[in-house]
């Protein structure tokens, strides 16, 4: 289990997204997660595509947009491209070279598992990612979890 | 000047970035492939047909965030395709990004130093194995012999864009010189190697590109480039010089453009894009017309007339993503350096040269087996009617290219 931080848990929000219900079942545990800092921030299909192309730089309280990933090898990944973004791993990964490549920006940082991604997520400001949510105990970190909309 | 206080800057970005990466802020990227393509009737940027492995790229870059205002980043390129790039390593990039606002749906910056082109779709990134369609970019927009001029500039790029009701608007606009590499622009006005140079280009461009939101997987980009190069450090002929090439001229009237002694040439560029990726294809249209003012023309110090071309140029792309490892690719495209002679036939009459050079029009089929989504092999095949898109290289005789051509090509490419 992992560990619980010395700050306070400020609030915790588990809904499991529309989308991943509907979706293939391969996907059914994916869950989209946000610093807890964040809470209340909507956002839409279109905001969450804009915060993986690493067009949406700022939230609407005025943090920078900080974007994890697990690693593009990962099923998890796949899924989450897929389901949530709508396109193909591939396409994204694309994306992220047309940044990285012509300098014009950079890709999201890579953890390696959903324990870390939680991690990260809860303790950086600012933070969105994505992970599985039967992997770890999410009511130990200072997430929310998110319901993405149009 | 401009291109050693650019290189400067970029070796001191390099050093900077190489302490950050030493202490663990910076992150480091890059490439690698090789090619092995097989042609049996006009040789790929080669003077040869048959199997060649002339044809690798290594590109290796750094960025480093310093806040969320500021960052840096460089690449260094080696490039080696056939006799056109001979390898040595090149400064791609070298840039200062200053990202002065930011807002939730709002970004505005600029960037200086030697930043890459936003034109089209493929141009910043048409040397990145796997942000390419294929092995190759598109050759009838991102044709060689117009590569250099259009790449990237030693200047200013400012950037801005919005995210409204509508969609998602971009817009880029930047300024520059360029250094333009080899004879490619030569071999493309006059298919040979003038005793000059086009060294140097002044560049103006920008690209506005627009995501509806309601259609999000749709992009369409206008982008619109000025480009003006003259013809430099032009030999002097000697009265005896100038007697031979006259008679040379006569003789064989193809060989004018050896003795061009000015010229100035003025291309400007204009591009529509159009890209829709819904999920697992990926389908992509270009549409490219560039009006080249050639004036200040002379011919062993005798004005020539001033003239003007129109080239035009597209392409229709389909991209299928079958499951993780395998996608496929179809591809038709062409090209005309004069859409009022789009066979040949007038360049071939007033000129004497070799009318297949002026257009391309083809077909080409490939798919990609990602072994890892990082590395990958891609075979190509090419039928193409015209040799236009082959114009650049030095080393190619383009009296003797042929019309009708094919091109095999596979390639191995890692990221990392």
């Amino acid at each position: 289990m992992p560990n619980i931080k010395s700050y306070s848990v400020r609030s915790i929000f588990v809904f499991l997204c529309l989308w991943a219900a509907s979706a293939s079942p391969s996907s059914a545990e994916t869950i989209l997660i946000m610093n807890a800092g964040l809470e209340g921030e909507q956002l839409s299909n279109n905001d969450l595509l804009r915060v993986y192309a690493m067009k949406k730089r700022t939230w609407s309280n005025g943090e920078p947009v900080v974007v994890y990933t697990l690693p593009n090898k990962s099923r998890q990944h796949r899924d989450f491209v897929y389901n949530y973004l709508r396109m193909q791993s591939h396409h994204l990964s694309r994306l992220w070279h047309k940044l990285v490549f012509s300098g014009t920006g950079s890709k999201p940082e890579v953890v390696n598992s959903a324990a870390e991604m939680l991690e990260k997520v809860a303790n950086t400001p600012g933070a969105i990612g994505y992970l599985d949510g039967t992997e770890v105990n999410m009511a130990s970190q200072s997430v929310i979890a998110v319901d993405a909309h149009d | 000047m401009t291109r050693s206080l650019v290189t400067r800057c970029g070796f001191t970005a390099v050093s900077a970035l190489l302490a950050s990466i030493a202490v663990g802020e910076g992150r480091v990227n890059g490439y690698v492939s090789q090619a092995a393509v097989h042609t049996h009737d006009n040789a790929f940027f080669e003077a040869d047909t048959g199997t060649s492995f002339n044809f690798r790229e290594l590109g290796i870059n750094g960025s480093w965030q310093f806040s969320p205002q500021v960052r840096i980043a460089a690449q260094a390129v080696s490039r080696r395709l056939g006799d056109l790039d001979d390898g040595d390593p090149k400064l791609d990039f070298a840039l200062l990004d200053y990202h002065f606002y930011s807002a939730e749906s709002s970004n505005v910056g600029v960037r200086v130093g030697r930043t890459k082109n936003a034109y089209g779709i493929y141009n910043q990134t048409r040397d990145v194995p796997h942000a390419r369609p294929g092995v190759l970019v598109p050759q009838a927009i991102y044709f060689e012999s117009i590569r250099d001029a259009l790449l990237s500039v030693d200047g200013v790029n400012f950037y801005a864009d919005a995210y409204r009701g509508a969609g998602e608007f971009a817009f880029e606009v930047y300024g520059g010189k360029r250094k333009v590499e080899g004879s490619v622009v030569e071999n493309l006005m006059f298919q040979a190697d003038t005793s000059g140079d086009f060294g140097t280009a002044d560049v103006l461009g920008g690209r506005i590109g627009f995501v509806p939101a309601a259609v999000p997987e749709l992009e369409l980009a206008v982008s619109a480039i000025d480009v003006k190069m003259e013809l430099e450090d032009v030999a002097s002929f000697s009265p005896l010089e100038v007697g031979q090439a006259f008679l040379d001229i006569v003789a064989n009237p193809s060989t004018a453009g050896k003795y061009a002694t000015s010229a100035t040439i003025e291309p400007f560029v204009q591009l529509l894009s159009a890209q829709y990726s819904p999920q697992g294809w990926v389908l992509t249209a270009e549409y490219l017309r560039v009006d080249i003012d050639l004036t200040n023309v002379e011919i062993l110090g005798q004005p020539q007339p001033d003239n003007t071309t129109k080239l035009e140029s597209y392409y229709l792309q389909a991209e299928w993503q079958l499951n993780d490892h395998l996608s496929l690719l179809s591809r038709y495209e062409y090209l005309t350096f004069d859409k009022t002679d789009r066979k040949g036939e007038v360049y071939q009459a007033t000129t004497g040269r070799n009318a297949f050079t002026q257009y391309t029009s083809g077909i080409t089929l490939g798919g990609r087996w990602y072994f890892t989504p990082d590395m990958s092999l891609t075979a190509e095949y090419g039928v193409f009617e015209g040799a236009a898109s082959l114009v650049g290289a030095n080393s190619v005789n383009y009296d003797q290219l042929d019309e009708d051509w094919e091109v095999f090509i596979l390639q191995f490419s890692f990221h990392f």
